[in-house]
């Protein structure tokens, strides 16, 4: 949601990063898991878990939570959010020994949803957690069948929400496939989700650098995306969930601005998973940066633009975008517009 | 300890702990028993003391929750002291004989209240209420609540449990597995409370509102719009008021006369951090021979304790003219329980550093003050 109190950067910093990692059965949570806590053993880490898992780790914290998903009124915005990691996280941050890393894992179908909207509007949760990132993890062999499980009218397909809502993508099990597959796996990767970055991985072995703290959710990062992305043309009419970036010339107005994005996503928040944006914006000598889950949005002023050309750059990714329509949307906002 | 005897400021008590203790980590729950001078503090560490509030000397400690002891909850007699916590046991003792039963099950127990006439136990552990005799013994159970249990209450009888999407009671004696009323309202209530004269119910809310019920008609009323979600809430002795944390001030409702619909609370302020406690001092009962005539009128209102995450714990007339604090007092950490003795004597608040402070209001005896005119 918007929001008059910006996020200070210092604030952020002290925060205990929370990763959330979501996979179906089979993909190597538990893998991936029983790999951070040993390779990490020096850290103090809280490992929260909706299914049994094998986790045999003694220096780790490990809380079974029953998945408890409640619609919440936020200002005039409904939203879902997690009411049992609320409680659990609330908890766990009371207790005097600090952890270092709190490691969220979701069931095989969760919708991400829920768990990062938790984080938007939570104070308690807001103002001593930060969601540092969500990691999905794919089997490389059986993404492709998972993804093409036809659903009934107006149910979202687990896995590709999964990969729709992350930041990283673990592509596990790449032992079990040829080049030619994993291509193929790529690529329908990417036409749902253009910012993720990928890892190729077996038995979840990857670097841990990669997927732990690396701020995803950090709106002073928020895009690291591959320019030729925002100026790529749209290929992939057919896919209904999809990634849309663009990139503007020109100093916005924060009011239209405002008008705009608030009527977007209250309008089409359902549709759209994320969005994320660096914005030029008439008048400030620093980049706007703003995160948002489905209807809820952070924005704060970022690094300044210096001598950088000042490019305002958007992503979204969800469920029937158009392109057109975005890209109109947002040249209305520039302050030259009328 | 020292006595600072009459000293008043302003109206105000300047107090500093009368005695302090530590425990090994964040105090969940401190609840005074309600008879004698016995209170109860658990942990995050798993730890539960009794302490005698008098001296603030550990008198007993409760067997060891893993991952923490949530809640605790004395019978009305002060006897037995239950406590829950997250390993999923509950633990009834009786302090008079030592004598101690446990009953063990999975998910956090996060809500123990004892009926009124010292029958039965309820304990909500994950989405279970169990019901229990004082000897643990298991009467029945009642599965498949909404959402996790977040705090029980009993109105005479009945036993009100809050979830998500409203309150819904049940009556032992009845013997049925459904819920013989449910109080209707979409959204995720924290804590719950039943006034004194069981005419009110009300829940604070994780929306950032408080939800309030008239018993018999079920009529209810919604107050939003506070700052923050609403994890404190206390209803005056007399009943003629609501108190609330959600934000920097502590609210008070007026419950009197038509109800609290198109009224503005008042709101007192003294802290720099959520309220996240709330206590009124409990009515001892009239002593023979002392205020014999129209004890009541004569008495002063209740002090009401608040303790915020600013690490402040207040005191208030919860009535009269100033809205000035009767008494603050900084206990270094944020507070995350407060409770009174029985005697009104003492607030014992824990923090979330893990101490416990008993703070004296003043040294008058309560139910002194004088008659206001207003």
């Amino acid at each position: 949601m918007p929001t008059d109190a910006p996020l200070q950067p210092a604030d952020q910093a002290t925060k205990v990063p929370v990763t959330v990692l979501t996979g179906f059965l089979g993909s190597g949570k538990t893998t991936l898991l029983n790999r951070i806590l040993t390779e990490e053993h020096g850290k103090r880490i809280a490992v929260i878990e909706n299914e049994f898992g094998e986790i045999g780790i003694d220096d780790a914290l490990v809380v079974d939570t029953e998945e408890e998903i409640f619609e919440m009124n936020n200002g005039c915005i409904c939203c879902t959010v997690r009411g049992d990691l609320i409680r659990v996280l609330g908890t766990l941050m009371r207790r005097r020994d600090r952890f270092d890393h709190i490691l969220i894992e979701t069931t095989g179908l969760a919708d991400p949803a829920p768990v990062a909207q938790t984080f938007f509007v939570d104070d308690e949760i807001a103002g001593q957690l930060r969601l540092d990132a969500i990691l999905t993890l794919v089997d490389a062999r059986h993404l492709g069948r998972h993804l093409d499980d036809a659903k009934p009218e107006g149910v979202e397909n687990e896995a590709v929400e999964q990969i729709a809502f992350a930041d990283r993508i673990v592509l596990n099990k790449t032992d079990l496939v040829d080049e030619a597959e994993l291509d193929e796996v790529i690529g329908r990767i990417r036409a749902i989700n253009r910012v993720a970055e990928i890892l190729p991985a077996q038995y979840a072995k990857i670097d841990l650098g990669k997927v732990l703290d690396v701020g995803a959710f950090d709106l002073e990062r928020a895009l690291d995306v591959d320019p030729s992305f925002l100026t790529d043309g749209e290929h992939q009419h057919d896919l209904t969930v999809s990634s849309v970036g663009i990139e503007l010339t020109g100093d916005l107005s924060i009011p239209k601005l405002n008008d705009w994005l608030g009527e977007l996503l209250s309008t089409k928040g359902a549709d759209i998973f994320r969005s994320k944006g660096v914005l030029a914006v008439a008048g400030q000598q620093n980049r706007y940066v703003f995160q948002g889950v489905h209807m809820l949005f952070e924005g704060i002023d970022g690094q300044p633009w210096g001598n950088t050309a000042r490019v305002s750059r958007l992503v979204f990714i969800g469920r029937n975008l158009d392109r057109a329509a975005l890209e109109t949307g947002l040249r209305r906002c520039l302050a030259s517009a009328r | 300890m020292s006595r600072t005897a009459n000293l008043r400021t302003a109206g105000r008590t300047p107090t500093t702990p009368v005695w302090s203790i530590d425990l090994d980590d964040a105090v969940s729950t401190v609840t005074a028993a309600p008879r004698g001078p016995m209170v109860a503090a658990a942990s995050l560490s798993g730890r539960t003391v009794v302490i005698d509030a008098d001296d603030g000397v550990v008198v007993t400690e409760m067997p060891h929750h893993e991952l923490g002891a949530l809640a605790a909850a004395w019978s009305p007699d002060g006897r037995r002291l239950a406590v829950g916590g997250a390993d999923g046991t509950v633990v009834i003792a009786d302090i008079t004989i030592g004598r101690r039963d446990a009953v063990m099950g999975q998910g956090w127990v996060h809500a123990l209240a004892w009926s009124p006439d010292g029958q039965y136990l309820a304990a909500g552990r994950g989405r279970e209420v169990l019901l229990l005799r004082p000897d643990g013994a298991i009467v029945t159970r009642w599965p498949g609540q909404p959402s996790t249990v977040t705090a029980l209450t009993w109105a005479g009888h009945r036993l009100a449990v809050a979830c998500y999407g409203g309150i819904r009671w049940y009556e032992p004696g009845r013997n049925r597995t459904e819920p013989v009323r449910i109080f209707d309202w979409k959204g995720s209530l924290l804590t719950i409370a039943v006034a004194p004269n069981a005419r009110w119910a009300a829940s604070g809310n994780q929306d950032a509102s408080i939800h309030l019920w008239r018993l018999w008609s079920g009529e209810d009323y919604e107050m939003s719009g506070y700052p923050a979600k609403v994890t404190a809430i206390a209803f005056a002795p007399d009943s003629q008021r609501l108190a609330a944390g959600g934000g920097e001030e502590v609210t008070v409702w007026n419950l009197g006369g038509k109800g609290p619909a198109g009224q503005r609370p008042a709101s007192l302020r003294a802290h720099a951090g959520l309220v996240v406690a709330l206590a009124y001092a409990p009515v001892p009962p009239v002593r023979t021979g002392s205020a014999g005539r129209a004890g009541r009128r004569t008495a002063a209102p209740p002090l009401l304790a608040s303790g915020g995450r600013d690490g402040r714990l207040a005191g208030w007339r919860s009535s009269g003219g100033s809205r000035r604090p009767h008494f603050e007092v900084d206990l270094g950490a944020p507070v995350s329980s407060v409770t009174w003795t029985a005697d009104a004597a003492l607030v014992v608040a824990g923090t979330q550093g893990g101490r416990l402070s008993a703070v004296r209001p003043s040294d008058s005896p309560p139910g002194t003050g004088t008659r206001r005119s207003s």
